[in-house]
């Protein structure tokens, strides 16, 4: 039991594909709509929440893209999450949270050097790329809490997903003895649920979504994490209204891009991410944070 | 972090900057150092005050812009400005790469670290209106429209080279900005510059603004563009404004657009 008035701290790194939205979800943290929700509150923090606000207010807000995170730019952001209806679950209170959040490019990295090495590279290249994906993961092995954001579930990506996290795991053995490991927590969330076709899925992600989308990454995480990981759904953007279950976004002009990197906030105003806390509430408490909205 | 100004000959590269410099009875949003507007204007006018054309094939004026955001920013652009014929010209005769080996070199390796570019474009001939060729007063200022002007079809084929080489050798760029130049030559831009000029308590809709140059003016080149932007993953690295010397808020858009870029230059103190 964890009593309610406690404060717990969480150290997460967010990890996923470029595009997968993970800047977006962070950001959405600080939605007018999640704000005023029910009494919680999110305070911002960090020398570098700047960048993020900026994100929203000159990017989002004004109706343009989220630009990818440049592997230069990979900033930590700090959250209080003070949450109000835990009451009767008696749950913890308040999460003050440091996120940090990495580049897509992480991830085609990963792929790059040990998944799929390809014969563009010299030697010496190669070893240099793996050099520097290996330090990038020994930092990552410090922290004992990782989010991962995917947001393809077409069955096409199953195999692909699967070998990412099938080096990670083997990686995550070897280092079984390490402190952090030992605790290690992994969330692993499809964004952007919003998406018609997702959207129902979002009641019992793990079985809706990952079980049926991507059966082999989800039979392998499960399999070799067990216990330390866990399945979510969230939309940085939400939906309309309880009642309007519209997505709040729109699409720009065709240009040749595909419509995912087209998509942009529709009303600000009436901005109610949906799922984003529950997933940062497991990592810190191991616990499942009862959905007011469902 | 630098910025490159590239386009063809004559297509006004250097006069956007100068607009820029202009003294104005309006709010600057965009602000170039005045120092630096002084000695950028000593380099490019010629006596009678008309920009000389650019005689060597490279020439580098460091700048210094202010960008007045609600966070204000500091950014500093290497204004490259090379000859017309340098950027690949249609009409030049000579390949630059024999004419100029050295320079060309230079510049090459200057595009290909350069982080944000700034593609200056002339209209094609079938979008100028003739009111406006007519009505114009100054007659140093004077556009032939078919010694000036492409027509639309080659405008495209240019377009599309322009972006083909943009793709293969600016491997650094995070984004690229395609300003449709001379834009009192093909829309009342003093409605346009009222309808989208920039709105310091933060109610912007760039988005919009985006979607409609994109729509009205490059629609033409759609093929091209989505060309460009096919199998890329991320959103897409190309924005579309239009320009004119002639009027300072629309000048300013594409600045202020590059001041929404996270990361951009450096933040001064109010």
């Amino acid at each position: 039991m964890i009593p309610k008035s406690k404060s717990i701290s969480l150290e997460m790194c967010i990890m996923g594909a470029r595009g997968s939205g993970k800047t977006t979800y962070l950001a959405s943290l600080l939605a007018p709509g999640l704000k005023e929700q029910d009494g919680n509150t999110i305070k911002e923090g960090g020398v570098k929440i700047e960048n993020l606000v900026d994100i929203i207010n000159n990017r989002i807000r004004q109706k343009q893209t989220v630009i990818p995170t440049d592997l230069s730019e990979e900033y930590e952001y700090r959250f209080d999450i003070a949450i109000k209806n835990t009451k009767r679950f008696r749950q913890a209170g308040k999460i003050k949270l440091i996120a940090k959040d990495l580049a897509g490019e992480r991830f085609d990295r990963i792929v790059d050097a040990f998944i799929n090495p390809g014969n563009s590279k010299s030697p010496k290249e190669k070893a240099k790329l793996e050099q520097d994906v290996n330090n990038f993961l020994n930092q990552c092995f410090t922290i004992k809490c990782w989010m991962f954001m995917l947001t393809e579930w077409q069955t096409d990506r199953d195999e692909e997903f699967m070998g990412i996290f099938k080096f990670l795991c083997d990686r995550i053995d070897e280092k079984s003895n390490s402190q952090p490991i030992q605790s290690l927590r992994v969330a692993v969330v499809m964004s952007k649920c919003e998406r018609g076709e997702i959207w129902g899925g979002r009641l019992d992600p793990e079985a809706d979504l990952f079980k049926i989308r991507l059966p082999k990454t989800y039979n392998l995480l499960k399999d070799r994490l067990k216990n330390k990981v866990n399945f979510f759904a969230c939309s940085a953007y939400g939906i309309l209204g309880k009642n309007d279950p519209r997505p709040n976004l729109f699409y720009t002009e065709d240009d040749g891009n595909h419509a995912e990197y087209r998509a942009l906030l529709r009303d600000y105003n009436n901005w109610n991410p949906y799922g984003v806390i529950e997933p940062i509430y497991w990592l810190a408490t191991g616990e499942h944070l009862h959905n007011e909205f469902i | 972090m630098s910025v490159i100004i590239l386009g063809d000959r004559a297509v006004g590269k250097s006069s956007m900057i100068l607009g820029l410099c202009e003294p104005s009875a309006q709010e600057k949003y965009v602000v170039v150092d005045p120092d630096d507007c002084s000695r950028l204007k000593e380099d490019l006018l010629g006596l009678d005050g008309k920009i000389v054309a650019t005689e060597n094939p490279i020439n580098l004026h460091s700048l210094t812009i202010y960008l007045r955001l609600s966070r204000p920013r500091e950014i500093m652009v290497d204004l490259i400005d090379t000859r017309g014929e340098f950027w690949g010209d249609i009409k030049a005769t000579e390949n630059p790469a024999d004419k100029f080996p050295s320079a060309y070199q230079d510049f090459m390796q200057r595009i290909s670290q350069a982080r944000y570019i700034i593609l200056v474009l002339h209209p094609y001939q079938e979008l100028v209106r003739d009111r406006y060729l007519k009505s114009e007063s100054n007659p140093l200022d004077r556009v032939n429209r078919e010694n000036d002007l492409y027509p639309r079809e080659v405008w495209i084929g240019n377009l599309k080279r322009n972006l083909e080489t943009l793709k293969n050798n600016c491997s650094s760029a995070q984004h690229f900005f395609i300003c449709l130049h001379k834009a009192d030559l093909f829309c009342n831009y003093k409605e346009e510059s009222e309808r989208w000029q920039y709105n310091p308590s933060g109610c912007n809709n760039f988005g919009a603004y985006l979607d409609r140059i994109y729509l009205t003016y490059f629609s033409v080149a759609k093929d091209v563009i989505k060309e460009f932007n096919a199998n890329r993953r991320g959103p897409s690295k190309l924005s579309f404004f239009i320009t004119t010397k002639k009027d300072r808020k629309l000048l300013e858009i594409p600045w202020l657009t590059l001041g929404t870029f996270p990361g951009v230059g450096e933040e001064i103190s109010r």
